[in-house]
């Protein structure tokens, strides 16, 4: 495994500060390699944690759907809630790419249940706002987590 | 012509500018254009600086140019930054008020030399600002630039738009409401378009504005992109305002409330220039126009999402591989921070 992707982006990096943003002239192009620095900073500190934090974010999603059908089956599609009840999460050990293309659908889901709950009666819209509301509170903390390294803060 | 080529996109631009500039310049004589560098800063458009100098009625004759050229994708492409005219005109009447932009000089609005629409203006003095004004400065330069700050916030909303000629590049809202709707549709239509995955905070933000939205009858020149960041200074002051791609008629209002976001403010003061309620007060002073508390609140929730939308324009445009730029990536890493103020703002 080694170099493994870490020692591979931290070299890199080494390579850049060291001979490749010094030989270049001041202006556009060295700015422009600062800042690819940065980002291959991120990708250095985070990479490892992806699988993880979208393992996460995914159970986080299918837990509050869950919920949202409990509170508004009523008053959703048919086809929608019957696409919420018959998910089935991706396994553990699915790779990135398959743990992404599950995010944006339940993601979608989730959007359109709130669209669907705007002409409900307002004691669902209520409730599925909140939950809604929980679930965009931890997704904003994990998300914050996620930039912390390269997060532009002036 | 350019008399150092060290890649290709200056050898292309230096061939450009100069068969622009000759026809530009028909009475012109052995132009030649100098010092071409490329710019770091903003993101939404390609920027070069150059000086130049030719012959004309027997005379020598030079200046300072800056060349704005639309990148491959453009950060934001909504209705009011795709028709490079639009810029041109609006900076060009302001100029004509003697407040301090730069003077359009040449137009290529359908990118027939320059292969994507440019403009050619002024180049001026003075040095650019972080999106704060920096800390480290001379408090009495600060008081300085803040009251430039407002005084030229409040010239523009008061220059009275009928009378400046831009009505055939803007068109002014309704009443009422239609103001606010304008800039939620916008932004909307700019998330919806260019969004890679759905965010709920920002939906939930979208919902929250379209119930909250303010009226007003009071319609003026709205820069749309007022704040710290988007001029330049030297020790005198304020130099020059810049980045008027996003200016509309619409409620003054909205100025406010994104020169007074939190996102871009510093120590605690607005733009980090002086608390908000000075603020408010230096510009009713100078404009005698009230300050209305919850609409400025309604343009700083507006304010926020905007700039969200703005970032997640930049990820599309970055993760596509149609700019070839890192800042798109990195504008990304901002919509968390964005939607921790909106999600306290809206009371998520």
């Amino acid at each position: 495994m080694r170099p493994d992707i870490g020692d591979i982006l931290a070299g890199v990096q080494r390579i850049m500060t060291q001979e490749i943003v010094p030989a270049l002239p001041p202006g556009y192009l060295r700015e422009k390699a600062m800042y690819t620095l940065f980002l291959l900073e991120h990708c250095r500190a985070r990479w490892h944690l992806a699988p993880a934090y979208l393992r996460d974010e995914n159970a986080a999603l299918h837990h509050t759907l869950q919920r949202l059908l409990e509170v508004a089956r009523d008053d959703l599609p048919a086809g929608l809630a019957a696409e919420i009840e018959e998910f089935s999460p991706a396994d553990a050990d699915s790779p990135v790419p398959a743990l992404q293309e599950e995010n944006l659908r339940l993601r979608e889901q989730m959007s359109r249940v709130r669209d669907a709950a705007d002409s409900a009666p307002p004691r669902v819209r209520e409730r599925v706002r909140k939950e809604i509301a929980a679930f965009a509170r931890k997704q904003l903390e994990r998300e914050r987590e996620w930039v912390k390294v390269g997060e532009v803060v002036w | 012509m350019p008399q150092i080529h060290y890649n290709a996109w200056e050898v292309e631009i230096g061939d450009s500018l100069h068969r622009f500039l000759a026809d530009q310049l028909p009475q012109g004589r052995n132009l030649r254009v100098s010092g071409l560098e490329r710019c770091g800063g903003g993101a939404s458009r390609e920027t070069w600086a150059f000086d130049l100098h030719w012959q004309e009625d027997g005379g020598e004759r030079e200046g300072r140019y800056i060349l704005r050229r639309d990148p491959p994708v453009s950060l934001l492409e909504t209705g009011l930054t795709t028709d490079r005219r639009h810029e041109f005109t609006v900076v060009r009447a302001v100029h004509g008020l003697g407040l301090p932009v730069p003077r359009m000089h040449w137009l290529d609005a359908d990118g027939s030399y320059f292969g994507r629409p440019a403009l050619i203006m002024e180049r001026m003095s003075g040095q650019p600002t972080p999106p704060a004004f920096p800390a480290s400065e001379d408090p009495k330069l600060r008081e300085t630039v803040a009251h430039q700050f407002v005084d030229i916030l409040a010239r523009v909303h008061t220059a009275g738009w009928q009378s400046l000629g831009l009505t055939w590049v803007m068109e002014p809202p309704g009443p009422e409401q239609e103001a606010a709707r304008r800039q939620v549709d916008l932004w909307q239509a700019v998330y919806e378009k260019d969004r890679l995955e759905r965010h709920a905070i920002i939906e939930e933000a979208f919902l929250w504005l379209r119930t909250h939205l303010p009226s007003t009858n009071r319609i003026v020149l709205v820069h749309g992109d007022f704040r710290t960041g988007n001029y330049l200074y030297d020790e005198t002051g304020i130099t020059a305002f810049l980045d008027w791609e996003l200016a509309h008629l619409g409620d003054p209002m909205e100025d406010l409330g994104w020169a007074c976001m939190r996102f871009w403010s510093g120590q605690g003061l607005a733009g980090g220039l002086l608390p908000e309620e000075e603020l408010f007060r230096l510009y009713e002073e100078r404009s005698g126009i009230p300050v209305d508390r919850e609409r400025v609140f309604f343009y700083k929730v507006l304010g926020n999402v905007k700039m969200a939308a703005i970032a997640l324009s930049g990820v599309r445009a970055f993760c596509q591989g149609q700019a070839l730029d890192v800042t798109y990536a990195l504008v990304g890493f901002m919509v968390p921070r964005l939607c921790a103020d909106i999600a306290e703002q809206i009371g998520l």
